[in-house]
Formats: structure tokens, C-alpha cells, sequence
């Protein structure tokens, strides 16, 4: 596949950064320290996130408003507001607020980074010294800082030893008390002589015009009132309604972002000081520069982001190749600015494709900003189609049930005829760029499995349900189908699996196919109608299901029904939990198992003790929890075609995870995960499978030759009746 | 209430004013050494006179921001016979130099509200020698009583409005600092070091004495003056 122009920049940054071994260590140290510490403390704000993000939706609904309030009661105050409508306006503004010669400290701000201040004040003639430790460290470098909250997080002790030493001119220790102390002596003498203080802002209060800052160096409190002149530099998006909104806001970002009950130091200025003991000057910038039409085109979300960084330390992608995830802004919600902002082909750049909508972020986000749904949306508004040739085959296969089965025909004469060794040996693939594809079959072929239309329950019927079959599983994992029914059989359901029913359409929401993707969800409520409970064993198929209320929202033929069938959906561990699972002889010899969360089942959906609880009742089998470094193993669908370096990364850190606890079993409860994961040293079972082993008794049995053969029987059963 | 009941309720109330409970006093002692504060609690002057002692050596150089309790306790008459240089900020009639700011070594400052949930220390002024006073020097020393100990940030922002509104004629401050510990950073591998650009030694001196009877409006001038 040819690599277009505008992705060619994110692939190049995604291969060095991938090559950067010693960056991908410090992040792994760093948030190995971060991410237990916020996990812990936000558990103790239970409704903190959805607080700031009403306060943060109303502000920004009513935002012409408040920016017309705030101006007016700073200016009151006695600052000089200058209300910037482009980047370039506010340069000026800054540039001619810093009209003479002079050293400027600068403090972090996100906004600077934005208008690449430093680097204009710098070719106005002035010194401009960065004061946060880790926007000082790469100043220092030379290198650029993405990380909100710790921009030095992909450099280590010693190459900031390195930095300081040669700043310095004289040999230091590595300890980080050293190189501290060294950096407060440097430091501070920049801050005593300065000119201009340059900060950012956190939040605004309009109603008393008070610029709110938080930290936890000093730095920020030290250029607000040493300098001579103040300035502070911030989007319009900043503005809330009160003081007391304004610390709220700042309260979520040291709680979701540093893992802090308040971060250090809370500066909430309402005034230019008296000339004497703080500046004579405060001058407060605020840039549009298309924030007010991106609110206006209904993106007002995008802006809630109160910049805290969690989705950052959290972000599988960003843990894996850093600041190269972004450009002008840094990752998914940064690259969703940039396209709101500057238009698609610039967001686009900033690497948006590198998104993998795993949702980790939005559980770790104060604000709950649903940063993998915007950019879904914004593709899908894109008049511009899909690039390449391997979306369009896959899309029309996977929606057309005969074409499905022609190219399972397929795989499995690839698989069987051996020609699958040859091309994984010779790599003849890698030049068509197919290789990532091919890699995603499974290494022996999958039994043939067309299910009956229905199954009778059997030892007594509990309950009635409708199976999903879902696609591509059905045709290259049909092994796992057959477990799921007879399991469901054995368990007192009589199923029916309607005959109409087609692929989710998850794949070409991803893609930005909505409109194919609604014509899929009508013909799947076609097929579902009735009041059966709708099972599915597939992860990604059933976060789009349970999602069809709102994807025919605007459908009036399909609103209701779309919302009656999207309440009837179940996640096969979900509808098992529920049901109550019947006895089984086990599986001997025991086997250890780990279990793996599937983004859609766990973050998409919330179901992470289901599959959990019905693991731990398999007789023998030993559960244990691994560790799971990043929260996603990096299938994402057609993204892993895309960046197939970073989704291989991703999938060798998750099998290590399992390696780590000493489970050769990893379970799953996503067909997506399992083709991803499957193939390595540690061998990838479907839940469906694990429960299937468990009621035929003996052992797990090596691949396909399982099932309980259950449904064997009953598809005859099936069909004579 | 515990300490970390107190931590988890971040929820939002304005009510007005009143006297904090033992239990709240407590758990706010326990807050603020969690966030590193070192804490002395006393009624007794003599023991905060020897502790201030203990803290300030005898070649410091000391800068005060205006505080009520500080006077009260009588010991910058303690520093000077002992010819230690002290000068003061943002006291009525008694402006030090600037300059003096950036070579202290200990600054001095009272507290608009000390709230517990969090720690914090809050420093309402219309000047901005208090920010100086409490960044610059290496140890920062707070000198406040426990009546100004309260339950949540909120009820420390409306002692800070109440003071501005009452004896500044303005809704807020004009700088309004919070101060949650000592100055830290882990920019170098997420390793928490103290003392980055700000004090990296925090006191708290809490003392329990009662508020005069000088009023402003309804409440206690010395609960709204630092």
C-alpha cells in the first residue's frame, strides 16, 4: 500500500521512535510511578469527573459570554487584556508587550507551545529561559517537551546529569537531589534578573477576572511577581464562571493528572501588583484562533480538556513512542485540536491516525472527554473517503455473508495447503505491504462451523437467546462460535441464530463509514426482532451493538427499535454471570490462566469482572491476574494494518505480561484481541473455549479440536426437528 | 472524622463561618504532615517561642509578611536582640526592601485559612509580598491559629473573599496563594525531590489561642487578617 504524503510524517516518527530504547525505558519508569498513583486517588473522587465536566460544558456553551465578562472585570482589575482572534495576532501582541531588550522566564504553558513563543521571542532579540525543570531539561537538548505534566519522561537521570553538567561547567552526581539542587541555583539567578515573566493559565474566573495558575515547582509564583511585567497566555477555553469553578478545575488536573490531592502551589492573581512588590504590568492574552467555531460546529467537548496530561500517562500509544504521538499538539485530544483548529490535513499530521480507541483515556480523564468518539465523528463528517484498497475489499467482505465465505474458503486452503509456511517464510508479502494482514490469520485453520438456525436447550430450558455471529471470527475462528453455542446449550438456552444478520459494522465506523455502518445496524435489528436476549462472544461486536440506540438516534423508522435491541445485548461472560452457570466436570490436568481485557468489553463496555467470575468457575482452572503495562495489546483493527511495528510492540509487551505471571493461557473475550495475540509463546483461548474444555471434561486440547460436541448433535437435532 | 474522610470530601458547600471542631483540627494536623508540612500545635507561647528557636539559626536572615499571631507570639524581638536581620513586609507602616527578599534565608507568613481536606495553606493579600515571602527563602515558616482551620477549599476561598470584601472593598484578593507543601518536582524520572524553585522546608505552627474581640461585620477581625 503507498503510503500517502500526509501519513508519511507520523509513520517516519512512530519508526525512530520505536528505535528509541532508552525513551521508551524512562516512560515505562515513570509511569509505572504514575499511573498506580492516580488509579488509587481517583477512586476517591467519585463524582469529581462529571462535575468539572458539566461545569466545563456549561462554560463553554456560554463562553462568548463569559470571554465579554471576563474582559471586562480583568481590565477592572486593572490587567491589559488583549482578546487575540489567531496566533498570529496574539504574537504581535506579545512581541510588542516585549518591546524592549531583555530576559524573558518562561513557565509551561501550553498555549506558548502552541504559538511557539520561546522560539519568536527568541528571533525578537530576547533571553528566554524556560523555568519548569522538565521544559528546562529540553531546552537544554534542544529537544521538544509533549508530556503536559512532565515533559523531560523520555530522558533518564544521566542524560540530564549530562545537560546540567555541561550548563554548569562542573562535574555532578546523577542523584536526582543533585541535579536539583543544581537546577534551583541556575535557575533562581535567571528568575532574580528577569524582565518578563511569560506564564500560562490554568483556568479564568470571569466573574472576578482572576487568572488561576497551578504547580508544584515555585517557578510559575516566581514569574508572576518578580518580573517587571507579566504576561499570561491562554485559549479562550480557559474562562469559567467563578473562583471556586477555577480551583474545581484545578483541583481535577492535580488529582487526574499528578495523582495529588491539590497540586503544590495554587496561584490565583486578580490584579497587576503594586509596582512595589509584584509587577507593574499584567497583560492576559486570550486566543480563539478557531476555538469559537469549533464550538459553534458542536465540538465544544474538545475544549473541556483542562490539559492535566493523565490521558497521556495512561495512552498505550503515547507510552510506546512518546512525544511522537503529536506534532503541534501531543496525543489523541492534542490531535484532535489540531484538526479542529487547522483543518483535518494538519491533525492528520499530528498523527490522529495514531489513535488506536482503546477509551483508556476517557477513564482516567477529569472531564470524561471521549477524545476516540470526536475523532470517529470528525472522520466520519470528512467529505473526503478512505485511502488505500485494503478498507473497501474488507469493508464489502465482511458486510456480505457469501463473500465472507468464499475468502474463509480461501484461508483455509492457504492454511492447509502449507502455502501459509512458505509466505510467513519467504516473506514474500512484505513488499505488497500485506504482511501485517496475513500475520492476523491464525496459524492452523479453524474447523468449518456454519451454525443451525436454532439449538434446543438442553437438561432444561432456562432461558431463549439470539446468537451474534459475528464476521470475520465466524469464518476464521468458527471453532470459537461452536464452543460459545454448545455452552450456551449445555447451560439451558435455546438459541436461534437469525440468518439475516451481517457484520456490527464496527469496522467501518473505525474507518468513518457511518452511513454503511447504519445500513448494517438496520439489517442486524431486522434480523433480532423479537425479545431474545442477543449474545454475543465478540468484544468489539458488542460495544457497536449496545451502541445502536445512538447510531439511529436520528433515523425515525429505527430510533426505538435501534434502543430496544441495543438494551437486549449481552457479552457472552455478561449473560453467563447473570444466568448462572451449571456445573461442570472441569478441565484436568488444571491449567493457569491469565485473562486479557479487551478495550471494548472493559473500558467500552465496564465488563471486567464478568469474564473474571466465570474464568475462576472452571474447575481447574487457576485464575491469576497479570500485570497489564498498557491497557490495549495493540490489534485496534485496521489501525494495527496501519502502524504494524507499534501493534507487534504492543502485542510482545501483553504476551510478556502473561510470560511475567507464569500463565501459559491467556483468555479472551474478543475475536479481535485473540487474532492479534494468537501465534506466540503463549497460547490465546476464548473464554467460549476455556468453558467448552471445562464441560467436556479432561484437558484444554490443543486448538481446534475442542468443543464439547454438543452442537454437532443439535444441528442435526436441529435440522430434523 | 478521620484524615481521610476529610480528604474525600471534596464537595462543594458556602456556608458561612464557624468555630472548627476538635476532630477537624486533628484531622487537618494529620493532612498537613501527610502533604510534608512539619506541625507544631500548641497553647502554649513559651513552647512555640522554643520551637521558632530550634527552626531559626542564629546567622538567618528573616523576612515576615504581616501576621497577627507572629506579633503575638513576641519572638522577632527575640531575633533582633539576638542580632539576627529581620525585615518586615505588608505590615501597616513598615515597608522592608525588596532586595532583601531573594538573599533570605527563612520567610515568615500568616494564613488567610488553613484547610485541612488538603493541606493547604491559604495567603490572601492586595500585595505581593506574601507569593515573595513564601517562595523565595529556603524554609517557610506558617505562624496561624487553629480557629482558622477549615473543612474544604471552598470555605478557605470564602474567608479570602470575606477578607478582601471587608478590609480591601474588592470580591476577591488580589493574589490568593495556596500552598500545599514544599516545593517539588519529579521531572528527573518521576522521583519526588523537595525544594525545587520554592521552600523545600514547610512549618506549620498552629496555635490555640481565641480571637480578639475586634469584629469586622460578624466575624472576628483576626480570623480574617492573616
Amino acid at each position: 500500500m503507498a503510503v500517502s504524503r500526509d501519513t508519511a510524517a507520523p509513520a517516519a516518527r512512530v519508526r525512530s521512535a520505536l528505535a528509541d530504547v532508552r525513551g521508551a525505558a524512562a516512560r515505562s519508569r515513570g509511569f509505572g510511578t504514575i499511573r498506580p498513583r492516580v488509579t488509587r486517588l481517583i477512586q476517591d473522587f467519585p463524582g469529581l469527573a462529571l462535575s468539572l465536566r458539566r461545569l466545563k460544558l456549561d462554560a463553554l456553551a456560554a463562553n462568548q459570554e463569559l470571554v465579554h465578562l471576563a474582559v471586562e472585570r480583568m481590565r477592572a482589575n486593572g490587567m491589559q487584556v488583549f482578546l487575540a482572534r489567531t496566533n498570529q495576532e496574539a504574537l504581535d501582541y506579545i512581541r510588542s508587550v516585549l518591546s524592549a531588550p531583555g530576559l524573558v522566564v518562561k513557565s509551561k504553558s501550553n498555549m506558548g507551545k502552541e504559538l511557539h513563543l520561546a522560539e519568536a521571542l527568541v528571533g525578537h532579540g530576547l533571553e528566554v529561559i524556560e523555568t519548569d525543570l522538565g521544559d528546562r531539561i529540553n531546552q537544554l537538548a534542544g529537544t521538544p517537551g509533549g508530556h503536559v505534566l512532565a515533559p523531560a519522561a523520555s530522558k533518564d537521570r544521566e542524560e540530564i546529569r549530562e545537560l546540567f553538567a555541561r550548563e554548569l561547567g562542573r562535574d555532578l552526581s546523577s542523584d536526582p537531589e543533585v541535579l536539583v539542587g543544581a537546577a534551583r541555583e541556575s535557575l533562581r539567578s535567571f528568575l532574580e534578573r528577569a524582565d518578563y515573566g511569560v506564564t500560562g493559565i490554568n483556568a479564568l474566573a470571569a466573574e472576578t477576572g482572576t487568572v488561576c495558575l497551578v504547580e508544584n515547582e515555585g517557578n510559575i509564583r516566581a514569574a508572576t511577581v518578580l518580573p517587571r511585567v507579566h504576561v499570561a497566555v491562554g485559549g479562550i477555553h480557559k474562562i469559567v464562571r467563578s473562583l471556586e469553578d477555577a480551583v474545581l478545575v484545578i483541583r481535577g488536573a492535580s488529582v487526574f493528572g499528578a495523582g495529588q490531592n491539590l497540586g503544590n502551589y495554587v496561584t490565583c492573581i486578580s490584579g497587576p501588583g503594586d509596582g512595589e512588590s509584584g509587577p507593574e504590568e499584567m497583560h492576559v492574552v486570550l486566543v480563539d484562533a478557531g476555538r469559537s467555531d469549533a464550538i459553534a460546529r458542536g465540538y465544544a467537548e474538545a475544549f473541556t480538556c483542562i490539559n492535566c496530561g493523565s490521558c497521556l500517562s495512561f495512552c498505550p500509544v503515547y507510552g510506546q513512542i512518546g512525544d511522537a504521538f503529536g506534532h503541534r499538539r501531543v496525543g489523541g485530544i492534542g490531535c484532535l485540536q489540531t484538526a479542529l483548529l487547522e483543518g483535518d490535513e494538519a491533525g492528520e499530521l499530528d498523527g490522529a491516525s495514531l489513535c488506536i480507541k482503546c477509551g483508556k483515556c476517557r477513564t482516567v480523564c477529569p472531564v470524561q472527554l471521549d477524545t476516540p468518539g470526536l475523532l470517529i465523528r470528525l472522520q466520519q463528517e470528512r467529505s473526503r473517503p478512505n485511502r488505500g484498497w485494503i478498507f473497501p475489499v474488507m469493508a464489502a467482505t465482511v458486510a456480505d455473508r457469501r463473500l465472507l465465505r468464499v475468502m474463509g474458503r480461501f484461508v483455509r486452503a492457504y492454511q492447509k495447503t502449507g502455502l501459509q509456511h512458505f509466505v510467513r517464510g519467504s516473506r514474500v508479502l512484505l513488499p505488497l505491504g500485506l504482511e501485517p494482514a496475513e500475520a492476523l490469520l491464525p496459524d492452523r485453520p479453524s474447523p468449518t462451523f456454519v451454525p443451525p438456525l436454532s439449538l434446543a436447550a438442553q437438561g432444561g430450558e432456562r432461558a431463549r437467546v439470539a446468537f451474534f455471529r459475528g464476521c470475520l471470527a465466524d469464518e476464521l475462528l468458527g471453532g470459537i462460535n461452536r464452543d460459545t453455542l454448545d455452552v450456551l446449550v449445555v447451560n439451558g438456552c435455546r438459541v436461534s441464530v437469525p440468518r439475516e444478520q451481517v457484520c456490527c459494522g464496527a469496522i467501518h465506523m473505525h474507518a468513518g463509514d457511518a452511513n454503511k455502518a447504519r445500513e448494517l445496524a438496520r439489517r442486524n435489528i431486522d434480523a433480532f426482532r423479537g425479545d431474545e436476549i442477543v449474545v454475543t462472544n465478540s468484544g468489539g461486536c458488542g460495544y457497536l451493538l449496545k451502541l445502536y440506540g445512538e447510531l439511529l438516534a436520528d433515523d425515525p423508522a429505527y430510533a426505538r427499535l435501534a434502543r430496544d435491541f441495543a438494551c437486549r445485548v449481552r457479552d457472552l461472560s455478561e449473560f453467563l454471570m447473570a444466568l448462572g452457570l451449571r456445573d461442570m466436570a472441569g478441565i484436568d490436568p488444571p491449567v493457569r490462566v491469565t485473562y486479557q481485557d479487551s478495550c471494548h468489553l472493559a473500558l467500552g463496555q465496564g465488563i471486567t469482572e464478568q469474564p473474571r467470575h466465570v474464568l475462576r468457575s472452571i474447575p481447574g482452572v487457576e485464575f491469576v491476574e497479570m500485570e497489564s503495562r498498557e491497557a490495549c495489546c495493540g490489534s485496534g483493527g485496521l489501525w494495527g494494518l496501519k502502524y504494524p511495528e507499534l501493534s507487534r510492540r504492543l502485542r510482545r509487551i501483553k504476551l510478556e505480561d502473561a510470560t511475567m505471571i507464569g500463565a501459559p493461557i491467556m483468555a479472551t473475550g474478543n475475536p479481535g484481541c485473540y487474532l492479534h495475540l494468537q501465534g506466540g509463546e503463549i497460547e490465546v483461548m476464548h473464554i467460549a473455549e476455556l468453558l467448552a474444555a471445562g464441560y467436556r471434561g479432561g484437558g484444554v486440547g490443543a486448538g481446534w479440536g475442542g468443543g464439547c460436541g454438543l452442537s454437532r448433535r443439535r444441528v442435526r437435532a436441529g435440522r430434523a426437528s | 472524622m478521620t484524615g481521610s474522610t476529610v480528604a474525600r470530601d471534596w464537595s462543594r458547600h458556602l456556608a458561612g463561618w464557624s468555630r472548627p471542631t476538635p476532630d477537624l483540627v486533628t484531622a487537618a494536623e494529620a493532612m498537613f504532615k501527610a502533604q510534608g508540612w512539619h506541625v507544631l500545635r500548641t497553647a502554649n507561647l513559651d513552647e512555640a517561642r522554643a520551637h521558632l528557636d530550634s527552626l531559626i539559626a542564629p546567622g538567618a536572615s528573616v523576612v515576615v509578611h504581616e501576621s497577627r499571631p507572629w506579633e503575638s507570639v513576641g519572638f522577632e524581638a527575640v531575633l533582633r536582640a539576638r542580632g539576627v536581620r529581620v525585615e518586615r513586609f505588608g505590615f501597616p507602616g513598615a515597608e522592608g526592601d525588596r532586595a532583601s527578599l531573594t538573599a533570605a534565608s527563612v520567610g515568615v507568613t500568616g494564613a488567610t485559612a488553613v484547610v485541612a481536606e488538603t493541606g493547604t495553606v491559604l495567603l490572601a493579600a492586595d500585595d505581593a509580598y506574601g507569593q515573595l515571602i513564601s517562595n523565595l527563602p529556603y524554609m517557610h515558616v506558617v505562624v496561624a491559629p487553629t480557629f482558622k482551620v477549615v473543612a474544604t477549599l471552598d470555605d478557605g476561598l470564602w474567608l479570602a473573599r470575606r477578607y478582601a470584601e471587608r478590609v480591601f472593598g474588592r470580591a476577591v484578593p488580589r493574589y490568593l496563594g495556596g500552598i500545599s507543601g514544599p516545593s517539588r518536582t519529579g521531572d528527573i524520572e518521576f522521583v519526588m525531590v523537595p525544594g525545587m524553585h520554592g521552600p523545600g522546608r514547610v512549618h506549620l505552627v498552629l496555635l490555640d489561642v481565641e480571637p480578639g474581640p475586634e469584629m469586622l461585620g460578624d466575624l472576628p477581625a483576626d480570623l480574617l487578617y492573616p
